[in-house]
């Protein structure tokens, strides 16, 4: 069996295009031409992207103010600045339907002078309907570092978007464009997927034992392709790097690796000291004030738990800040 | 059974078990009883090449807590191999018949190897970045895998994946309902990932990096000696602070016994992974797939959930 290796040729000059199935467009490398390679392009937006610039400048406003690198600003260096456009769906979906289960309450009865408190269970149904915007990332199997963040990002800021066709300064826009490997249709099925069990896990955390849960899922609004421009900057702080993500139409930060400074070291073990603190006050208040044992044993396990989380964190190699 | 490649003429073993292979000179993947594919191959080139990648393995090593002071720069490269590791990619999706609407869908990748040569993190998702069609030229020196496990066995786990949450949604949705669970393979693709070998004084390490996204998956290095004492005396001291702020709390509540009973098992809990750090001379960086920020908002989460339980308990 032989390879047959398709050859793609710029439509302008002929010169050779390096083409992959991921590639919706191309600039040819001779003489600048963006060679299209989707059937309709209007079917595809694009959020326009701040340049490269913009977001060096605004990581390097966020060093001059951050509380915690404005310690070390003079000792980061830019290592790597890459941008690119990912694609996505977005929808808009009714959920309706309704859920049945069982809730817990504490109740105060005063019976003469007695005064009591109780616990019932109680059982919960309630109909809900309710509009939800949910994005899907048009690849398979892929999610990369603060994905999750741009698409809620995209969703809460709303900037506007124009078809790709309108793009004109493809010279200049040095970022790449991932294709998208899922249709409208398989996009819509995981879109209502999503909104099923977004339901799912709201209703879950409003009873304490789910018995029913129904829900009808009917798409309102569909979004056309949206690539949305992301960029992430890699920098290294004495011999080791770290990487800051950045949605690119506001160059709004999305997550950031940090480095761990000794007095953050210093503030961990003072959590897990108080992890202790937690417990024994626990334990005393409940032995000393006559409360219900089953107290001792809470205050005993959040201590713990307090103090192991920190404990953990006072070794470990970096931060994550949210933006 | 002997193959030779109908590519680049290598002949090579293939168990009798499997039916698509790949050939480990450059790559070419069959279907060796039909003599073609019948779904679609692909490749990621590898984006990270062995000098950047080690750079970004190196650059991981060098923020552990304890690395000794110049450890990335006085490690010896001794050796580096780039694995392309066999993915099956498939489609799975549950659906109710007819009645309440249930709905399950996810797209599952799954390594088609027994043995995974490199170690890839439990529900590690394969990133986005540009995969490509079968070309010889950018495959060279790499080793291959041919798929171990076959298609359907990996289509089971698939959809055993789906079945749990789509079951667990059907019984809530209501009794009697007609459902199934539908799948298919979307193609194979063939995933690089650089292994390093490097030494550091009489020490050996390995360390792995996603050629195609640049992550450290994996890496050893040595932690210091200053810095296991560091970690160690950190433990005890907690230990004593948890007693003492133990006894103090007791005392201040006259139940000093109570009050250290408190204190000590919380610094014990906390204790533990600074002993850890302390133990072993030789520690391992792992990817981290969750990320420590949906970690920490999740505990957060549950620390909540806790609190609110507390409130319904009866005093």
């Amino acid at each position: 069996m032989s390879i047959v290796i398709q050859e793609f040729k710029c439509r302008n000059c002929g010169g050779k295009l390096d083409v992959t199935p991921e590639t919706i467009m191309v600039v040819c490398s001779y003489c600048g031409t963006p060679n299209w390679f989707v059937e309709a392009t209007e079917d595809i937006m694009v959020v326009p992207s701040m340049g490269r610039d913009d977001i060096v400048k605004s990581f390097l406003t966020r060093i001059s103010e951050d509380f915690d690198l404005k310690r070390i600003a003079d000792k980061i260096q830019i290592v790597e600045v890459r941008g690119v456009y990912i694609p996505f769906y977005f929808f808009s979906i009714k959920v309706e339907g309704f859920y049945e289960g069982w809730k817990t309450e504490r109740v105060v009865e005063t019976v003469g002078r007695r005064t009591q408190v109780k616990t019932r269970r109680k059982r919960v149904s309630e109909s809900f309907s309710s509009i939800l915007k949910i994005p899907v990332l048009a690849r398979r199997s892929a999610e990369d570092f603060s994905l999750k963040e741009l698409s809620s990002h995209y969703n809460y800021s709303n900037p506007p978007s124009i078809p790709i066709g309108d793009i004109k300064d493809f010279k200049n826009l040095k970022m790449s464009f991932l294709r998208s490997e899922i249709g409208v249709e398989e996009a819509s099925v995981i879109a209502r997927d999503d909104a099923g069990d977004m339901m799912l896990r709201k209703v879950s955390s409003k009873v304490d034992e789910l018995t029913k849960f129904v829900c009808n899922t009917k798409i309102v609004e569909k979004s056309k392709l949206t690539l949305l421009p992301y960029w992430y900057i890699i920098y290294s702080y004495g011999n080791a790097q770290y990487r800051v993500a950045y949605a690119g139409w506001d160059c709004h930060l999305l997550l950031a690796q940090e480095p761990v400074m000794a007095y953050h070291r210093v503030g961990y073990i003072l959590g897990a000291v108080s992890g202790c603190l937690i417990s024994a006050l626990g334990l005393t208040f409940t032995f000393v004030g006559g409360l219900n044992p089953i107290y001792s044993l809470f205050s005993l396990a959040a201590g713990c738990v307090v103090s192991w989380f920190f404990g953990g964190k006072v070794v470990e190699d970096v931060r994550i800040e949210g933006g | 059974m002997n193959y030779t490649c109908s590519n680049c003429g290598g002949s090579f073993d293939v168990p009798e078990t499997v039916s698509v292979v790949t050939c480990p000179y450059c790559g070419l993947t069959v279907n060796i009883k039909v003599g073609k594919l019948d779904f679609e191959h692909y490749f990621y080139p590898a984006i990270y090449d062995a000098q950047t990648a080690y750079g970004r393995l190196k650059s991981i090593l060098s923020r552990q807590f304890g690395v000794p002071k110049g450890f990335s720069d006085q490690i010896n490269l001794m050796g580096r191999v780039l694995h392309y590791i066999p993915l099956y990619l498939f489609y799975v999706e549950g659906r109710s018949k007819g009645g309440q609407e249930v709905l399950e869908v996810e797209y599952v990748a799954l390594p088609a190897l027994k043995m995974l040569p490199v170690p890839i993190p439990q529900g590690y998702s394969f990133p986005v970045r540009g995969k490509i069609y079968f070309k010889p030229q950018i495959v060279k020196d790499a080793k291959f895998y041919s798929p171990t496990v076959s298609i359907d066995d990996l289509e089971k786990i698939a959809r055993a994946r789906v079945y749990n949450r789509f079951s667990r949604e059907l019984d809530l949705a209501g009794r009697g309902l007609e459902a199934k669970i539908e799948s298919r393979c979307e193609g194979l693709v063939h995933y690089p990932i650089w292994e390093f070998r490097y030494s550091y004084l009489n020490y050996q390490f390995n360390g792995f990096v996603d050629a195609v996204n640049g992550e450290v998956l994996y890496g050893q290095y040595l932690v210091s000696t200053m810095h296991r004492t560091i970690s160690m005396s950190l433990g005890v001291g907690l230990i004593f602070a948890g007693a003492i702020i133990g006894l103090i709390s007791g005392l201040a509540l006259s139940a000093p016994l109570i009050g250290l009973i408190g204190g000590v098992p919380p610094a014990f809990a906390g204790a533990i992974p600074l002993f850890m750090r302390g133990a072993y001379k030789v520690q391992t960086y792992t990817l981290k797939v969750f990320g420590t920020y949906e970690r920490e908002a999740s505990l957060g989460k549950e620390i909540i959930e806790a609190v609110k339980f507390i409130g319904r308990i009866p005093i």
